[in-house]
């Protein structure tokens, strides 16, 4: 019996270009549909719903426009939505990758068995991984449904031990999370080559709170920085080097 | 049998009667009233005539009283509003007739008149009695008017200033006076080329009391005095180019906008020039130094004071803009031992120097490191310091009068520390809001080291570019109409020939003004004391521009750059590639360095697009309905529908038959990730696009 490939993953989006999606390179993102969780402050909530009402790209379109425009791309950055969620996401790495680009995985940490998949086919240059709170009760509230803590922590350890790049997002949850929980996740993250804190949406707490957090744990990882500025590395590796004039 | 034969004139003449144009002002009295009625009038004419024969039967009558009695008539008759509008006719004609009359009488001069008309000639700023020789020398000079024309029309000229009473009179209006009268005699003459350079009160009203808006720039929107005085002598001399230094078809295709002669308002001027710290050093630099000081080549204090000079000196010579290269190359033997503060203060005070006067040109300083080892560190050292001071931007001018940054990428600036940090930091100084413009440098090393680069620099002289004509490429493409695309390059060739003529009759000046002693030009093209010249005419560039390409191909083929046609990207390849031959065939024809360059100058496209909207209003807003301007250079348009991938994709591929042209990318700042973003974006249009410049700012 011959078994038949899984079909490719829903394309709901497709950004032509990011120069944010993975620091220091040109890449395109690809936005899957679906998700398993329902993050109180998601910025792409109508990526949540499993099913394509508000339509979808189709997938040939998307792929070609990735085709045509591959010169000018170092990478493409496969976010959601979870795109673990979906079988497909595996024939979709091998797809970008026979285009001579680099992949880029953004996961929410839920699916470690799909995860450990894509990380041995070798195909995948790196991991984003968001982590939204200490392993502890309140993650359920940040992510807005049931998860195995479990099934998070060893996503955390897969990424650890795998040799190739990946980079932990911990965004700041007001009324969620607190000052000392930041820095159990950053305890939490220790060894991690990339940690990049991100301020709430709404601007409170921002940045020169975080900038707090990362003074206070940021040695525990090699990288750690705050999105919107790169330039200031509080990392073990980074702090003492800043290239900011 | 005609009764009234004969009829007195006004001026006492007696001529025949004629039935025939009493119909007719009977017939247009009843036209003002309805409608015209050819019997009637017919009828009312031989009326007329009855209670001529009538009433004149033993003499001869006078025209207003044919002229009364055509108005009895039409009254009895019952035509009241006939006979009103005759009236009034009547009326019309005779004030209209005693206004001839007292132009007539003031006319005749007086046959003693001994008075001196005084004619103030406010350009040259004296006076002088009125010549009636001189009138006529001038205006016999240009050759398209007889002597004896000319005599007759100075004649007629002064008969109507003396009848005037007139004491004094500007210059303007003697030459006024003369060119009607040269109407008058039906003279071919082009009028439009004798437009001098009377400037209008208006016009100097505005330049010299503007409230904020346009013109040069200057702190709160005020107009300093000399930069009013810079713009109103640039109106005059742009009028004297127009009028006198180009040939008459070049002049009108630019005022028709056909084409766009940059720099009409400095014809005596370079369009853009380079210059190397080291031309100062050695004492080769215009305004530096009349005697180098011993030390100049050990301080780069003084160095930057003369360099600072030069620089200013070379911006008053130019047209675009001054390019200073090599400066921390040139400043590391220099600054070699010198800490970072050392740094920091000799970079502030090379960008306080090398910053542009008010209504000035402004300085592209670039800023690369050397590829030379040994001097490396110094030499990123300083760029480093400066690119700081630029940023930081503490006590120096504000930004648009600043120098601006310009520095080159290529594959060894991803492979040194030093210089990647030099890109790092040109980068985040593009986030803090400056434009910084990035050459992009592909392929092997030069041939050459820097060092032996420097040790032959005073041998070569700089590079300049002396002049540069745009040529109006969307008005062609509307003019032959969609799918003509040979009649199209047909149509280019007149264009290059035309501008051609125009850089030829500027060589010229420019050769004239050059080897006169005292041009304006000597000390840039003659050389100081016996050295070699920095710019040698031979050696400069004259440059064909292309703008609106977008549109062109809109006009030609249906499609803007942007959409996904592969026509239309076609076309305008091949466009680019026709014009680089034909500009190259042209400049071999005229024995001058020509190349196809891309205009990026906004006003241009601009300028061009109101021209050719006035040349076609109907046809202009059917095909740009919401557009002020084409689109500049080869670039897609500004509000085209793509990501900036797409849109450097189908730019690009266009500079490959162009001599000059910058990719412009224009970021919001937080899209970006920092500098990274920025230097990531460099590195891929490095290695995998062809474009030679890219110009970087966020918005």
């Amino acid at each position: 019996m011959v078994r038949r490939a899984p079909p490719l993953p829903p394309v709901r989006g497709l950004q032509p270009m990011s120069l944010t999606a993975w620091e220091g390179r040109v890449t395109a993102v690809l936005q899957i549909q679906g998700c398993n969780f329902h993050c109180p402050d998601c910025p792409v909530p109508h990526l949540i719903a499993t099913s394509v009402e508000g339509g979808s790209i189709p997938i040939e379109s998307a792929l070609e426009a990735l085709y045509r425009r591959r010169r000018w791309l170092d990478a493409v950055v496969i976010a959601g939505g979870e795109p673990t969620l979906h079988e497909g996401t595996r024939e979709l790495v091998r797809l970008v990758r026979e285009f001579g680009l680099r992949v880029r995985l953004h996961t929410n940490g839920s699916n470690p068995l799909a995860l450990r998949e894509l990380l041995d086919t070798g195909e995948l240059a790196s991991v984003s991984m968001t982590v939204r709170g200490p392993l502890d009760p309140t993650y359920a509230v940040a992510v807005g449904a049931r998860v195995r803590l479990a099934n998070v922590y060893e996503c955390v350890e897969l990424l650890l031990r795998a040799p190739g790049e990946h980079e932990f997002r911990v965004p700041w949850l007001p009324q969620v999370v607190e000052h000392d929980q930041m820095v159990a996740v950053l305890r939490m993250l220790a060894g991690a080559r990339r940690v990049v804190l991100e301020p709430a949406r709404d601007g409170s707490p921002g940045v020169r709170t975080l900038q707090q957090v990362g003074r206070a744990a940021g040695t525990y990882v090699e990288s750690c920085v705050v999105a919107a500025r790169p330039g200031q590395d509080f990392g073990a590796r980074g702090r003492s080097r800043s290239v900011s004039p | 049998m005609r009764r009234v034969a004969l009829v007195r004139r006004r001026d006492g003449e007696t001529v025949a009667f004629e039935q025939q144009r009493v119909r007719d002002a009977v017939e247009r009295a009843l036209l003002a009233t309805g409608g015209p009625d050819r019997g009637l009038s017919e009828h009312v004419a031989a009326m007329v005539e009855l209670f001529l024969d009538k009433t004149y039967f033993d003499e001869i009558p006078t025209t207003d009283q044919v002229e009364d009695m055509v108005e009895k008539v039409l009254m009895d008759t019952g035509h009241a509003e006939a006979a009103k509008a005759f009236i009034l006719h009547r009326e019309r004609r005779r004030r209209m007739r005693e206004a001839r009359e007292a132009r007539d009488a003031r006319l005749q001069p007086t046959l003693f008149d001994n008075r001196v008309v005084v004619v103030d000639d406010a350009v040259e700023g004296r006076a002088a009695a009125f010549s009636r020789e001189r009138l006529a020398r001038t205006l016999s000079a240009d050759g398209s008017v007889t002597r004896a024309l000319a005599d007759d029309v100075a004649a007629a000229v002064e008969m109507r200033l003396r009848a005037g009473g007139v004491a004094r009179a500007p210059a303007a209006l003697v030459r006024a006076l003369a060119e009607a009268e040269l109407l008058e005699r039906s003279a071919a003459l082009d009028l439009r080329r004798r437009g001098g350079a009377v400037l209008a009160p208006e016009r100097l009203a505005a330049a010299l009391y503007r409230k904020g808006t346009g013109g040069p720039a200057a702190p709160g929107g005020a107009p300093f005095p000399a930069v009013a005085a810079t713009e109103l002598g640039g109106a005059a001399l742009r009028c004297h180019a127009l009028g006198e230094l180009l040939p008459a078809d070049v002049a009108r295709a630019h005022q028709d906008g056909d084409v766009h002669v940059h720099g009409l308002s400095l014809p005596a001027a370079l369009f853009s020039a380079s210059l190397s710290p080291r031309d100062v050093a050695e004492g080769n630099a215009p305004g530096a130094a009349s005697r180098v000081p011993a030390d100049a080549a050990r301080s780069a204090r003084r160095l930057t004071a003369m360099l600072g000079r030069s620089a200013r000196f070379l911006g008053a010579a130019v047209i675009d803009g001054v390019a200073v290269v090599d400066v921390p190359d040139a400043y590391a033997p220099l600054l070699a031992s010198a800490d970072r503060d050392a740094l920091a203060e000799e970079a502030w005070h090379l960008l306080l120097e090398c910053s542009a006067d008010v209504g000035g040109r402004r300085v592209a300083l670039d800023l690369s490191p050397v590829a030379d080892a040994g001097e490396e560190t110094a030499s990123a050292a300083f760029a480093t310091a400066l690119l700081r001071a630029h940023g930081r931007r503490e006590g120096l001018p504000g930004a648009d009068l600043l120098p601006l940054p310009v520095v080159t990428v290529s594959d060894r600036a991803f492979e040194s520390d030093a210089a990647r940090d030099v890109l790092r930091l040109a980068a985040d100084a593009v986030l803090r809001g400056s434009t910084v413009v990035f050459p992009l440098v592909r392929g092997a090393a030069p041939a050459a080291s820097p060092r032996d680069v420097r040790r032959g620099a005073s041998a070569r002289p700089a590079r300049a570019c002396a002049g540069r004509i745009t040529l109006n490429l969307p008005r062609l493409a509307r003019r032959v109409g969609r799918g003509r695309i040979e009649g199209f390059l047909r149509a280019c060739d007149r264009l290059v020939d035309l501008a051609a003529a125009g850089h030829q009759a500027r060589r010229e000046l420019l050769a004239q003004v050059a080897g006169a002693s005292g041009g304006c030009l000597a000390p840039l093209l003659r050389g100081p004391r016996g050295r070699t010249p920095l710019y040698d005419l031979a050696d400069a560039t004259w440059s064909f521009g292309v703008t609106g390409l977008n549109e062109t191909a809109q006009l030609l083929c249906g499609f803007e750059l942007h959409d996904d046609d592969e026509g239309a990207a076609r076309l305008a390849r091949r466009i680019a590639s026709y014009l680089a031959l034909r500009v190259r065939e042209a400049g071999a024809a005229g024995d001058f360095h020509a190349t196809l360059d891309s205009d990026d100058d906004a006003d241009t496209a601009q300028r061009l697009f109101a021209a050719d909207r006035l040349d076609a209003p109907a046809a202009m807003s059917d095909h740009f309905p919401d557009r002020s301007s084409y689109s500049p250079g080869v670039a897609v348009r500004e509000d085209a529908p793509v990501d900036l991938l797409a849109r450097i994709d189908h730019e690009e591929a266009l500079h490959a038959n162009l001599a000059t042209a910058t990719l412009r990318v224009r970021l919001a700042a937080g899209d970006t990730g920092g500098p990274d973003g920025i230097v990531a974006l460099l590195r891929k249009l490095l290695r995998a696009g062809a474009a030679e410049r890219v110009e970087v700012a966020t918005w």
